[in-house]
């Protein structure tokens, strides 16, 4: 029976070398964040299924998992700590002084199809900064994760930032049906659907537009796209070009790694409204940290608040952690002789820090 | 990590089909990545050094990807539509393809099969794409998977109707079915892993510069 044979879809655990791993990596990166201010959440592991519908893209609809409750109420189980996050950052606003800095590590349940290598997700570790707009909050999450990534020592990731808002800036005026498509094809660079698209909606200038979302690079090739495009760039799209410039401009400035610009980030979610987020490494089949704004999103659970974060995927963050040790401490073992006689022994060293069996 | 500037060797997974390879290989060479595979050898490497190639079975190549083993990879959308996990499609081949179709035995109409009130009772090797074809129109479906000879299902009797890729009709007029919907064409991608795209983009970028230019 398969069903004895294996862990149900999404389900699983760790082993003992790994658990100890995921531990460490976990709390090492809570220190960090709570060494710039982020104070620690827990974010419920369901929720009313109906304080979500709205925020829940088809997609990820078929991967969440539903359960009734005794009173009969349909309830969502957690599939994306941000969604969850934020209901409860919006259940406190009234009573928190802005803005508030939450972070968490909780996992996720969602469906994952057999053959996914994607269930490594399952584990997340982020940071959320509530209340604030403008180009310092967004150049503070994006340094944070760059920070994070560090912090934990994964080396070369390469940070590709993108922005919703200038996708939104230049399609508004295509319907609301095109749009989740016209998402998938610009993430997926299937430029020769965005244009059918783009032109099927009645976009104009759909060539020009290709060549802006399809570039990656830095602060001086996005300013020539733009360029090209001059006027026929909706006012919106320019304006969110300029915010995304202006964080990049704020990151040179410090010391953390450069990011690349990749207006082709749109990130999965629907709820993201501005800047976009993805890190990478050699070896990972996707992302190891996704992250973005979210300005919509409190507004939905009742909270109108903009906001911006991210969270790492400790799954698949942890195979390229070089600073976290993924061998359990080997304890001393001073078995073979009754309790009482080594118990002085072992507490010595239990207080030095080292693990001892008895 | 920045791009390297587009020095990197690209690795590709290749499917084994012998039609399909041959067109992917005289492609390659014409903008300057010659493979040349010997018998019963199933990676190479390419003159300039600058690709590595292996042939793995079409419906296993998306998963090579998926896991990285290979960044990149040739494969229908037939097979991608199948597969788990997110590729980029970065560029989609001019070689002729095929067409999703439903079909079933020779008279049969859309209608006819439309009658069941429990819906419509398909054999297919492409589960996925059917399922996802008729719930877009409201037509409830009751899907056999079939890992080959899908034809032969109405004709035993195990569904009355298949969606199978179809060329030139010959192998369902064999059998004495016919097409009763053209349902969508399928098209050749060179796909990518995302994040090994995003770490190679510049010399991803000049392969893909130049089968467009073809």
């Amino acid at each position: 029976m398969s069903a004895y044979l294996q862990a149900p879809r999404a389900g699983g655990g760790l082993s003992f070398g790994r658990a100890t791993a995921r531990r460490r990596l976990r709390e090492r990166l809570l220190d960090l964040f709570a060494l710039w201010g982020y104070r620690l959440v827990e974010t419920p592991v369901f929720d009313y299924f109906e304080a979500f519908r709205p925020v829940l893209d088809p997609e990820m609809l078929e991967r969440v998992y539903r359960l009734i409750d005794r009173d009969g109420e349909l309830l969502l189980v957690r599939s994306d700590v941000t969604l969850f996050a934020a209901r409860l950052a919006a259940r406190t606003l009234r009573r928190a002084e802005l803005p508030l800095r939450l972070c968490y590590a909780d996992s996720v349940v969602r469906h994952e199809d057999a053959e996914s290598i994607s269930h490594n997700e399952s584990y997340q570790v982020g940071a959320e900064l509530i209340g604030r707009s403008g180009t310092d909050p967004d150049t503070e999450i994006i340094a944070l994760c760059l920070r994070a990534l560090e912090h934990v020592g994964v080396e070369n990731a390469a940070l590709h930032v993108g922005s919703r808002a200038v996708f939104d800036g230049c399609y508004a005026e295509a319907p609301g049906a095109e749009l989740v498509e016209l998402r998938r094809a610009i993430r997926d660079r299937e430029w020769d659907v965005v244009r059918e698209r783009s032109s099927a909606a009645g976009v104009a200038h759909a060539d020009a537009l290709v060549e802006l979302f399809a570039m990656i690079g830095g602060v001086r090739e996005l300013e020539d796209r733009v360029g090209e495009l001059g006027n026929r760039l909706p006012v919106a799209a320019r304006e969110a070009v300029a915010h995304l410039v202006a964080v990049a401009d704020a990151l040179c400035m410090l010391d953390v790694p450069p990011v690349t610009l990749d207006l082709s980030e749109l990130g999965t979610q629907s709820y993201y409204s501005g800047i976009v987020m993805s890190a990478y490494v050699a070896g990972a089949g996707g992302p190891i940290a996704v992250g973005g704004r979210y300005d919509g999103l409190l507004g939905r659970f009742g909270g109108e608040c903009p906001s911006t974060g991210f969270a790492l995927l400790l799954g698949r963050v942890e195979r390229h952690a070089r600073h976290v040790e993924i061998a359990a401490d080997e304890p001393v073992d001073l078995s073979g002789s009754p309790f009482t006689a080594t118990y002085k022994q072992a507490e010595a060293l239990r207080a030095r820090g080292r693990a001892a069996i008895q | 990590m920045p791009d390297d500037n587009g020095e990197s060797v690209l690795s590709i997974a290749l499917p084994k089909t012998d039609r399909l390879l041959a067109a992917i290989l005289e492609r390659f060479a014409a903008v300057g990545h010659e493979l040349e595979f010997r018998p019963r050898e199933l990676m190479a490497e390419d003159r300039s050094g600058r690709m590595r190639a292996i042939l793995v079975r079409n419906h296993d190549l998306p998963i090579y990807v998926d896991h990285g083993i290979a960044g990149l990879g040739i494969c229908g959308s037939d097979v991608i539509g199948e597969a788990d996990g997110r590729f980029l499609r970065l560029h989609r081949f001019d070689f002729r393809g095929g067409m999703f179709c439903l079909a079933a035995a020779r008279g049969t109409t859309l209608e006819r099969v439309l009658e069941d009130v429990s819906g419509l009772t398909i054999a297919t090797s492409y589960p996925r794409f059917a399922r996802g074809y008729f719930s877009r129109q409201g037509i409830p479906t009751q899907i056999i998977r079939l890992t080959g000879s899908v034809e032969l299902a109405p004709v035993l009797g195990l569904a009355p109707c298949i969606v199978d890729i179809v060329e030139t009709g010959a192998t369902l007029a064999a059998q004495g079915l016919e097409v009763i919907e053209r349902m969508e064409p399928t098209a050749v991608y060179l796909i990518a892993n995302p994040a090994y795209y995003k770490l190679r983009f510049r010399a991803v970028d000049r392969l893909v510069s130049r089968l467009a230019a073809r």
